[in-house]
């Protein structure tokens, strides 16, 4: 949950899919060419806003769909 | 696959990797310039026997230079105080030396923003604090300045004799104010800019 005015409920399941397919975050970062701080921070569910051009990197690495990625808590 | 493009359009080299260090340098050798200046002016003022002081000449009273259909009328010229008083002394010292400190503060101040340049980040609200008092100094140092001056030259005039044809010298120095307010229209900039990068913080 991200913190100041901008509440939100998206839940992004990065670590278990990271789990699921034994990457690491440090692999994934190499492997989709953004930072581990980043990612990190999408992981923890910090992050603010996701560009396009990153969640189609996600998508293409782990072999999943933005559903599988995120999900919004009801 | 597709790679993050911010990463990859993210340029190799910064800009504040060489700019930084020259303009560093630069303001380093003004702060430095204007400090020397003051401190040596000073000096003068009170170590030397004759102190040299550029004065404004009433208009007409000294004699014009003409040469071929070219005249040349002097408006300025310089009082030699030959062992002045003290108070003479200081009211050539003390509006130098204030003009030096102007000058250092302001400079010392806008050094502070552009070495933020060297960790690639200078949007930020401190770097906009910073701004808003260095323009702050720049147009109230120009105020003090200005003030200084007159109460100098009044003091220079009352002790010159009748007949020394030596105008009122003190001006309000524009260049302080101008840069008093480019550096407040700067100081907005980063504002807008640390509130920009505010709302970018943390996409990713």
């Amino acid at each position: 949950m991200v913190e100041r005015d901008d509440p939100h409920r998206v839940r992004c399941h990065l670590g278990p899919l990271l789990e699921a397919r034994g990457m690491t975050l440090t692999e994934l970062s190499e492997r989709v060419g953004l930072s581990t701080v980043n990612l990190s921070i999408l992981k923890n569910d910090r992050a603010r806003a996701v560009r396009f051009s990153t969640l189609t990197a996600l998508c293409d690495v782990l072999g999943c769909t933005p559903g599988d990625l995120f999900t919004v808590d009801g | 696959m597709a790679a993050d493009q911010t990463d990859q359009a993210r340029p190799q080299r910064r800009p504040g990797q060489w700019v930084a260090p020259v303009f560093e340098a630069v303001l380093g050798l003004v702060a430095l310039g204007a400090l020397l200046t003051g401190v040596l002016t000073g000096l003068d003022a009170f170590l030397d026997d004759e102190v040299d002081v550029p004065v404004r000449v009433e208009a007409g009273e000294l004699a014009a230079v003409e040469v071929a259909g070219h005249r040349l009328e002097p408006s300025t010229a310089m009082l030699v105080l030959e062992d002045p008083e003290p108070v003479d002394r200081f009211a050539v010292a003390v509006p130098a030396i204030l003009g030096a400190l102007v000058v250092g503060i302001v400079t010392t101040l806008v050094l502070e923003v552009v070495r933020s340049l060297r960790e690639g980040d200078p949007f930020t609200t401190a770097n906009a604090r910073t701004l808003r008092w260095a323009a702050v100094a720049a147009v109230l140092g120009g105020l003090v300045v200005a003030v200084a001056e007159v109460v100098a030259d009044s003091v220079l005039r009352s002790d010159l004799p009748d007949g020394l044809p030596v105008a009122f010298s003190a001006e309000l120095s524009m260049v302080s104010l101008f840069a008093g307010l480019l550096l407040a229209a700067l100081a907005q900039v980063f504002h807008g800019g640390a509130l920009l990068r505010e709302d970018l913080e943390g996409v990713v």
